[in-house]
């Protein structure tokens, strides 16, 4: 079963490399790279930089030390606000309008305000990866709580638990699967917006983004290619290395 | 002892109007005594309960245990429910070990406790197993062993033997007069089945129809383990299906 789908996978890589590299002769490498020159391309950036100096390692690193500061920064926010929204219905009361008029403005609309407040450089970018994951983290967060079962509150009580035991002990790890997938879709809508807080926020030195934008600007589509694929494969590392994870924290499910 | 004077519940309907839940209840219950509460469904007998648990509070008149007028939740009154309420994310440990967590029982003495309960429960081997892997049987008896490690002077238990199939409803009734017969509790046991309040209780209270007051009292006075199939039992039973027939008829079901 598992050796047969791999099979199928291997195949699907392989038609696809060969449309790819199909489309790309037919509309002309400078266009569409093939393969191929992403891949030459991507050494380039590897060996000698873009712009030449700045490795990929490097902007592997700020990308990720953006990404991750924005992500935890946000969820140390969003989880115990959460659970405060969950668990306290004047507080909900409260903050429900406010969450619910700013959860729908896209993260790229505060670039400008992030920049006015924060200036160009890794705050702003931070701070827009931030936004991409705290209302995920949020919502899943309120959720779990509320669909922890009230008995389990009931039976904590009579058990002889105080209001702070029954948050820390049962609302929380009652809620945490559900705060799990939050954390797991937020750190995939962070990482999606990473090139768009670094195409405004960072002008220069280093991240995918602005490798991008550097790509751009040369005209370099294999290279503008090889930024893409960089950030799939690392978003598809993420979302593996969440599962795992899973497995092993939530086996109690 | 367990005291109700003159207890009332009407609950608020959110359509407006009020509902009659209960209507002016009083009844005493001595130490030690299993008081079986049986009623047709609907009939508030879970409210009672819920009152006595003190995660809901009375309209008109007072609750008291040993004296002590009842205001909220406390650890002198375990509750039991139908679903279990087990913490799914504990082990059959970590479960027993809650109560004794958030009183702030030592650690070693913790283990000694859940030691001595594992084994008077028969759950020994299944110390490091998590709730979804135990049949509803075994799950039931986790959480009996929760509460009853905690020492409550009362248990009251909500229907919990409902879910369970007759094989093993027979057994943990037969299990549960064992417990009681060691650990002497008071037991207040809320159930609609005519034969398990016959073969439990040493006092059974029959419930009338919504709003619900006491119908019947019926003392038995017959020695445990008793046969489900002799006369006596039969007689009773009898008794008690015909009163609550007659409160079906009146309200025309």
């Amino acid at each position: 079963m598992g050796k047969s789908k791999n099979i199928w996978s291997i195949l699907a890589c392989v038609i696809i490399f060969g449309f790819w590299h199909f489309f790309s002769l037919l509309y002309g490498n400078n266009k569409l790279p093939s393969p191929v020159s992403v891949y030459k391309g991507l050494i380039e950036i590897a060996v000698i930089g873009l712009p030449p100096g700045n490795i990929l390692w490097g902007h592997l690193f700020a990308s990720l030390y953006r990404v991750l500061v924005g992500f935890f920064v946000a969820s140390a926010i969003a989880i115990p606000l959460g659970l405060l929204m969950g668990f306290i219905e004047w507080v909900r009361a409260l903050l429900n309008p406010i969450v619910e008029t700013l959860r729908p403005i896209p993260p790229l609309a505060w670039v400008p305000l992030a920049i006015l407040w924060m200036g160009i450089g890794n705050p702003s970018a931070i701070f827009i990866i931030g936004l991409g994951t705290f209302f995920p983290v949020l919502l899943n967060t309120i959720s779990g709580v509320e669909n922890t079962p009230e008995t389990l509150v009931e039976t904590a009580y009579t058990l002889g638990a105080k209001q702070s035991d029954v948050v820390v002990k049962v609302i929380f790890p009652g809620a945490f699967p559900a705060i799990f997938t939050g954390l797991r879709i937020g750190l995939d809508i962070g990482w999606m917006t990473l090139v768009a807080a670094e195409f405004t926020g960072i002008r220069s030195g280093y991240g995918l983004g602005y490798m991008i934008m550097v790509a751009r600007d040369l005209q370099r589509a294999d290279q503008i290619m090889a930024g893409m694929v960089v950030i799939g494969l690392l978003g598809y590392i993420f979302d593996f290395t969440w599962r795992q994870l899973e497995k092993r924290v939530l086996q109690w499910r | 002892m367990l005291e109700l004077r003159h207890v009332s519940k009407e609950f608020i309907l959110q359509k407006g109007g009020l509902l009659d839940v209960l209507n002016d209840i009083s009844l005493t219950v001595e130490d030690g005594e299993l008081v079986c509460i049986l009623g047709p469904s609907g009939c508030g007998k879970t409210t009672l309960l819920r009152l006595v648990a003190g995660l809901d509070f009375p309209t008109r008149g007072e609750i008291t245990v040993s004296g002590k007028k009842v205001t909220r939740p406390g650890v002198d009154r375990g509750l039991i429910f139908q679903d279990y309420a087990l913490f799914p994310w504990r082990t059959v440990w970590g479960n027993l070990e809650f109560g004794l967590e958030v009183r702030g029982v030592p650690k070693k003495q913790r283990s000694a406790l859940i030691r001595h309960y594992l084994n008077l429960f028969g759950l020994e081997e299944f110390t490091r197993a998590y709730p979804k892997e135990l049949s509803g049987g075994m799950q039931q008896r986790v959480a009996l062993a929760r509460t009853v490690i905690n020492e409550p002077r009362i248990l009251l238990m909500d229907e919990p033997f409902a879910a369970l199939d007759a094989q093993t409803r027979n057994d943990l009734q037969a299990f549960l007069i064992k417990i009681w017969q060691q650990t002497k509790k008071t037991i207040l046991f809320v159930t609609h089945n005519v034969d398990e309040a016959v073969f439990l209780g040493s006092r059974i209270i029959v419930m009338t129809k919504r709003p619900g007051r006491i119908g019947i009292i019926r003392k038995i006075e017959i020695s445990h383990p008793r046969d489900r199939t002799s006369k006596e039992l039969i007689l009773i039973r009898r008794e008690l299906l015909i009163f609550l027939s007659s409160q079906r008829d009146k309200n025309g079901e």
